[in-house]
């Protein structure tokens, strides 16, 4: 047994034959049988799941199978044993009489009860550590900036301290993937691909209205955003979560880094964003026009106790793009306001919730004429508070 | 314990029973050993929720005419020695057991007096409590790839850390809360203690734990398995039965419990038990959170309910539609009386979203006192709970949410249940790959306006 440990270095599985008790199955090794199929099941977020089978000879009436590890972390109540070939309660069945721990080494001993000398498939499955895996994406889209192709990919890293030969790597996206994985050993696979993607590209902007950024304009970001349904070639699985890079393809045929960032878990269905960049073609400035109070309470002291807010908010946005463009501007608003007027022609806007408004504001590509100014398109927003106490 | 019965652990004399004949007076620590009398059986009693474990042990004495003295000892293992008791199986008015001491300077040693009327042998019972020795239930659980039914194999596994190997014996495990006032190790550690504490400690130790222990030797016996040596072909059987408030697993035949060593034996597994999978979304359990179950109940509808089902870590995984299995949840469970429900937390599957939004809110009603000041008002917010289901079935979800202050619903699109003053849950089906709203309209009154 000894021996076989340490030729496995990892993981031993070793069959006993009718030996009188698991201290003497450990020190009687009689056949160490090879494995059949190894399956490395990964779908689980972070737990490895590993199953292997292999066939084994039993005596008949009572075996060892002594099962070792070293190196490794195993969750030993993790363990489980099939008997494949023979499985059931009936005569004929093999069966799992019980389990022994011995002390103070990570192996554990099956007896096991065959009712005729014969060759049993059994599969070995358990939790081992050290497998780290993380998925990422490229994003390469068409100079429209209309579609893209996705491309999903899986990174295993094997610090398990076992090496998997040809073992199958199974998660959700793919066909299992037959790979030799030693330990140490840091693998990337693509899990998936979708050419013709369809994406959209959104300018956004959360307006700080206390950053008083003034003549210099709020941040606009670049963002893609792309939806995990079938109408755009996803929809089969949830998207875990991935640093995703995202190219464009160049006139030329070639492609250039856009920039990065993280996609978040993205259920079937869901619509998932990726911020990329500041925009530096489309200006947009916030000016607080007025905030004025109306319908002030008084106290008998001439203190004011209550009143309503009025607030009225001036977006200017200049377009110094060749293209029509769609800004959507995202604005906090305190929960209790009341939406009063707001411009209209190219604008569509959305309460998205108490605290939360969605303008989404079309601009018309700057002139054609480069003599010409860029308009400023200017867009109002009014918002009444009732009841603000003081 | 066992007595001296292996070779190992006759040299590292953990335990010794030896019968000394015609000692007179106190006895001498140079007194020789005269017989080792063979052991008949012996029995442990597994407690879980302590670690306590009942030894019993029963051997056939000869005596001679007169005082014998009986003898035990022990040393690397954890025994109460207040609780050491010895009994005659068949009380016999020839042989009485007069009196126990604990000779001075002699750690870890009993001595019993009997008088025997006559020179004949007897059968001795020896009970004792020991630490060391405890047991866990787990449990793999493996659903189908539809997650509507789910194979359950659970296991109890046997760790013997005592210090003492025990062979071929009757084992029995507890299920239930057992009362001690001291633990055995502590005790065990200690040794024997002045005589008025040691008389109270047994006093207490016997009503807590002795009487309700002979409970379970009485009943166990009665159905203890026939003839070990008959049973090695087939995975051990686990006789349950209730006892009292506690519920007495036995395994069939007799089992080698080396030191050291842990052993598990399977329970025969449960096919098919149908379950519900269903979700839920309660901020103060789960945070943000929705989490997903397999539920089904501990009775014969789920082929289960002949016994209750210790707690125990539950392995969880489904058929992953390829062959093999897919790992959901390690999740620990509580102890599930007959007709309990299992509710087995698989944790999060990011398939189950759940965003809260309010809508819209007001500030109304405000009321002044006679100064002017606002001395109450009314804080009104439409709410809304959106439940989107990626999954490819119809999902049933609990929702709750929890509100403070004198708050009511003014309307509501679905029914709902008023837990407690601040606690309202909804349970509800999404359809797949589908959402539901839920919205109300929440009142909190504030200041005067409030109520309680």
């Amino acid at each position: 047994m000894n021996t076989v440990r340490t030729l496995a270095a990892a993981l031993a599985l070793a069959s006993a034959l009718a030996v009188p008790n698991a201290a003497a199955a450990r020190t009687k090794l009689v056949t160490l049988p090879g494995r059949a199929t190894l399956v490395v099941n990964l779908q689980h977020p972070n737990q490895s799941l590993i199953y292997e089978e292999r066939d084994i000879t039993l005596q008949r009436g009572t075996n060892h199978i002594d099962f070792s590890w070293q190196g490794v972390s195993i969750d030993k109540d993790s363990i489980r044993l099939e008997l494949l070939s023979h499985p059931g309660d009936g005569p004929e069945a093999s069966k799992i009489i019980n389990v022994a721990f011995p002390p103070n080494e990570p192996a554990l001993t099956w007896q096991i009860f065959s009712p005729e000398a014969r060759t049993e498939r059994i599969r070995v499955s358990y939790l081992l550590s050290g497998i780290g895996r993380q998925f990422s994406y490229e994003l390469t889209v068409d100079t429209a900036e209309r579609t893209a192709r996705f491309q999903q990919y899986f990174q295993l890293s094997n610090s398990s301290g076992e090496n998997f030969d040809r073992a199958a790597f199974r998660i959700a996206q793919t066909d299992d993937l037959v790979r030799t994985v030693q330990s140490g050993e840091t693998r990337r696979f693509l899990a998936f691909e979708k050419a013709d993607m369809p994406v959209r590209k959104l300018y956004i902007t959360r307006p700080d209205p206390y950053a008083n950024r003034g003549e210099e304009g709020e941040i606009i970001s670049m963002v893609y955003e792309l939806r995990n349904d079938e109408a755009h070639g996803l929809g089969a699985f949830k998207l875990d979560a991935g640093k995703t890079r995202v190219f464009g393809a160049t006139p030329d045929g070639d492609t250039i880094f856009l920039g990065e960032n993280w996609l978040p878990q993205t259920a079937t269905a869901e619509e998932a964003q990726l911020p990329l960049g500041t925009v530096k073609d489309v200006v947009l400035k916030r000016r607080t026009m007025d905030d004025r109070r109306e319908n002030e309470r008084f106290n008998i002291h001439r203190r004011l106790v209550a009143y309503d807010r009025v607030v009225h908010v001036r977006y200017e946005i200049e377009n110094f793009k060749d293209a029509e463009s769609v800004v959507r501007v995202i604005e906090s608003l305190p929960a209790e306001a009341e939406i009063g007027e707001v411009s209209t022609g190219g604008v569509t806007t959305k309460r998205k919730s108490a605290e939360e408004m969605h303008l989404d504001i079309t601009l018309p590509p700057r002139p054609a004429d480069a003599t010409q100014d860029v308009p400023v398109r200017e867009v109002n927003v009014v918002y009444r508070v009732r009841n603000v106490l003081n | 314990m066992k007595f001296a019965r292996s070779r190992r652990h006759w040299t590292a004399a953990a335990a010794a029973l030896a019968l000394l004949l015609a000692a007179p007076v106190a006895l001498q620590a140079k007194i020789d050993l005269v017989t080792l009398p063979a052991r008949d059986e012996t029995q442990v009693t597994i407690y879980k929720s302590e670690d306590l474990t009942l030894v019993r042990e029963t051997r056939s004495l000869t005596f001679d005419e007169g005082k014998n003295e009986i003898q035990f000892s022990w040393a690397n293992t954890l025994i109460d020695p207040t609780s050491l008791q010895i009994r005659l199986v068949k009380p016999s008015p020839d042989f009485r057991i007069l009196d126990a001491h604990y000779p001075a300077n002699t750690a870890n040693t009993i001595v019993w007096t009997i008088e025997a009327a006559r020179e004949g042998q007897a059968q001795v019972e020896i009970t004792c409590f020991a630490s060391g020795l405890t047991w866990q239930a787990d449990y793999k659980a493996i659903a189908n790839a539809d997650e509507t039914y789910l194979r359950l194999e659970p296991n109890f596994t046997i760790f013997n850390r005592s210090g003492e190997s025990f062979e071929n014996a009757r084992t029995r495990l507890v299920v239930g809360e057992i009362n001690l006032t001291e633990a055995v190790a502590d005790l065990a550690r200690r040794g024997i203690i002045p005589v008025e504490k040691a008389a109270e400690t047994r006093r207490q130790l016997g009503r807590a734990v002795m009487e309700r222990s002979d409970m379970v030797m009485f009943d166990a016996m009665s159905m203890a398995p026939a003839a070990a040596g008959a049973f090695l072909a087939e995975a051990k059987e686990i006789v349950k039965a209730a006892v009292s408030e506690y519920y007495l697993y036995s395994i069939a035949g007799t089992e080698d419990l080396e030191d050291g060593w842990g052993k598990q034996l399977p329970d025969p597994r449960i096919d098919e038990i149908p379950i519900d999978v269903s979700y839920e979304f309660d901020p103060a359990k789960y945070g943000d959170r929705v989490v997903k179950f397999y539920k089904f109940k501990n009775n014969s509808e789920h082929k289960l309910g002949e016994q209750p089902m210790p707690e125990g870590v539950f392995y969880v995984a489904s058929d992953d539609g390829k062959g093999g299995t897919r790992f959901q949840s390690r999740t620990q469970h509580k102890y599930v009386p007959i007709g309990e429900d299992y509710e087995l937390n698989l944790g999060s599957d990011g398939l189950v979203l759940v965003e809260l939004r309010t809508m819209r809110a007001e500030r109304r009603d405000l009321d002044f006192d006679s100064a002017g000041d606002v001395r109450g008002w009314i804080d009104l917010a439409d709410r809304e709970i959106e439940i989107r289901n990626s999954t490819t079935r119809t999902i049933p979800i609990k929702v709750r949410q929890y509100f403070q202050g004198d708050w009511s619903f003014d309307k509501a699109n679905t029914t709902y249940k008023r837990v407690d003053q601040s606690t309202i849950e909804w349970e509800i089906d999404v359809p797949p790959l589908d959402k539901t709203t839920l919205s109300f309209t929440l009142l909190t009154r504030q200041g005067s306006r409030a109520s309680r």
